[in-house]
């Protein structure tokens, strides 16, 4: 890329008269040794524009005066103003106005205030008020997104998709398979180890419900053994009402036969629960049992 | 005077402008994105099938409750209710056996009201639009002549129709041998 400028060379003087004018002192002088010094190849790197490469090079001062120099650029802006003028163009705009408004304060005049309202019903609409508008409709949009997002979580945590029973088929699937477990477990008992299938019970009881099954199996264990009872509890239908996370809520539909050596006694009965069971270490346990 | 005043303003709107400008492109994005999600949440075909769902067991509920409300002073009104709930081969069924079922209800001289104690959906299969509901439904009968509401452990079926979810089976779930 560097050859090509310095073949360009031929050209410089037509821009040069824009630069110069802000470097008078050192660029055209030091024009011709500046191009060996090029090679380095830092110039066209920190340099935006290209002319400014061949003007600046003055040996020592290559880096320096490429930051420094925007101040001059500045100061001597009046000279080169017409060069500029397409930039400041917006802003000259607002000077009609900026001069008026202090005019405002220093003469309270009516006269002066005609062409102030001018210039501000000029500026606004283009200066403040644009800004404004953005800002109040990315308030607005802002509102939007969080209202979108309130809805978006309100249909998936919310509303009926918070209850995962047989939308989530594997839960679903896992939390009947034990709590069908569960329930046969807590309505089965022979007498020959009344202590064994009370461990069994606990182990799938959590919470209340633990307390009521130790309790109700008290009246088991007066009973039980003088009658030779054998009562097994089978489930004939299970369905979920409700599955959020690590709770759930069971329909159980039990049939509960007891058979009794003592008068060879055999008899079976339905029982229906609500079922809460509850998940704690992979494991579904009834927390609740609420008769039907 | 004019000349600094002038670019401290237009700097000072430039700057503005750009921070507006940023503010705008952030909204904008965190408003579409935000769309998106509701959008996506709302198309979900879990979240669908969930609605689905809540909708079988509503319905079936609900049609638990006509297939028990019985009124033997108005059997037409208690009639036209089961048909209303029904569909296929047990509306069938239930329009043929019109008028023995009329005269029973009438020489009974016992209505009964119902009332679904608990009920969960056991199965949905939202193409075929069929599904089963498991319910507890606690029957209550006048008069009573001292007997106990009838607790009854049901199993129905529900069909996809053009006016919604319709029973098309209805059973007792048989527990025990009593």
């Amino acid at each position: 890329m560097p050859p090509p400028r310095r073949n360009a060379n031929a050209q410089q003087p037509v821009r040069r008269p824009r630069v110069a004018g802000l470097r008078r002192p050192t660029a055209p002088n030091t024009t011709p040794p500046s191009e060996p010094e090029r090679v380095s190849g830092q110039l066209p790197v920190t340099g935006d524009a290209v002319d400014s490469g061949p003007v600046d090079s003055v040996e020592t001062e290559v880096v320096a005066p490429e930051v420094n120099g925007v101040e001059p650029v500045q100061r001597e802006f009046p000279k080169v103003f017409p060069d500029r003028a397409p930039e400041p163009e917006p802003e000259a705009d607002v000077e009609p106005d900026a001069e008026p408004e202090p005019a405002k304060q220093r003469r309270p005049l009516g006269e002066r205030l005609a062409p102030a309202g001018r210039a501000l019903a000029r500026l606004r609409p283009r200066t403040v008020l644009g800004p404004i508008v953005m800002i109040l409709v990315a308030a607005v949009l802002t509102a939007a997104g969080f209202l979108f997002r309130g809805q978006a979580g309100l249909v998936l945590d919310g509303g009926s998709a918070a209850n995962t029973a047989l939308t989530d088929t594997g839960a679903t699937t896992d939390v009947i398979t034990q709590v069908t477990r569960d329930m046969e477990t807590v309505s089965s008992y022979k007498y020959t180890d009344l202590a064994g299938a009370q461990k069994a019970g606990q182990a799938v009881s959590t919470g209340g419900f633990l307390d009521d099954y130790n309790k109700l199996f008290e009246q088991v264990k007066a009973q039980a053994p003088a009658q030779k009872a054998v009562v097994t509890g089978q489930v004939a239908k299970i369905g979920v009402r409700q599955l959020q996370g690590d709770n759930a809520e069971l329909l159980v539909f039990v049939t509960q036969t007891t058979t009794r050596a003592d008068n060879n006694a055999s008899n079976s009965v339905g029982l229906v629960y609500t079922v809460d069971a509850t998940r704690s270490g992979g494991k579904w346990l009834i927390s609740k049992l609420t008769p039907r | 005077m004019a000349n600094q005043q002038t670019t401290s303003v237009g700097r000072w709107q430039g700057a503005l402008s750009a921070v507006a400008a940023v503010l705008l492109l952030a909204a904008l994005i965190f408003c579409g994105v935000s769309l998106v999600s509701w959008l996506g949440a709302s198309g979900d075909e879990s979240v669908q099938f969930a609605d689905t769902r809540d909708d079988v067991l509503r319905v079936g509920k609900q049609e638990l409750v006509n297939f028990y409300t019985l009124d033997y002073k108005n059997p037409d009104a208690s009639f036209d209710r089961l048909v209303q709930s029904s569909t296929g081969d047990l509306a069938t069924a239930i329009k043929q056996g019109e008028a023995t079922w009329k005269k029973q209800l009438t020489d009974q001289k016992t209505s009964s009201t119902a009332k679904v104690l608990d009920a969960a959906v056991t199965e949905l299969d939202d193409r075929a639009g069929t599904a089963t509901v498991a319910a507890i439904v606690e029957v209550d009968v006048t008069p009573d002549n001292g007997k106990p509401a009838n607790r009854l452990p049901m199993q129905i079926q529900l069909s996809r129709t053009d006016q919604g979810w319709k029973l098309s089976q209805a059973g007792s779930i048989v527990l025990g041998s009593q």
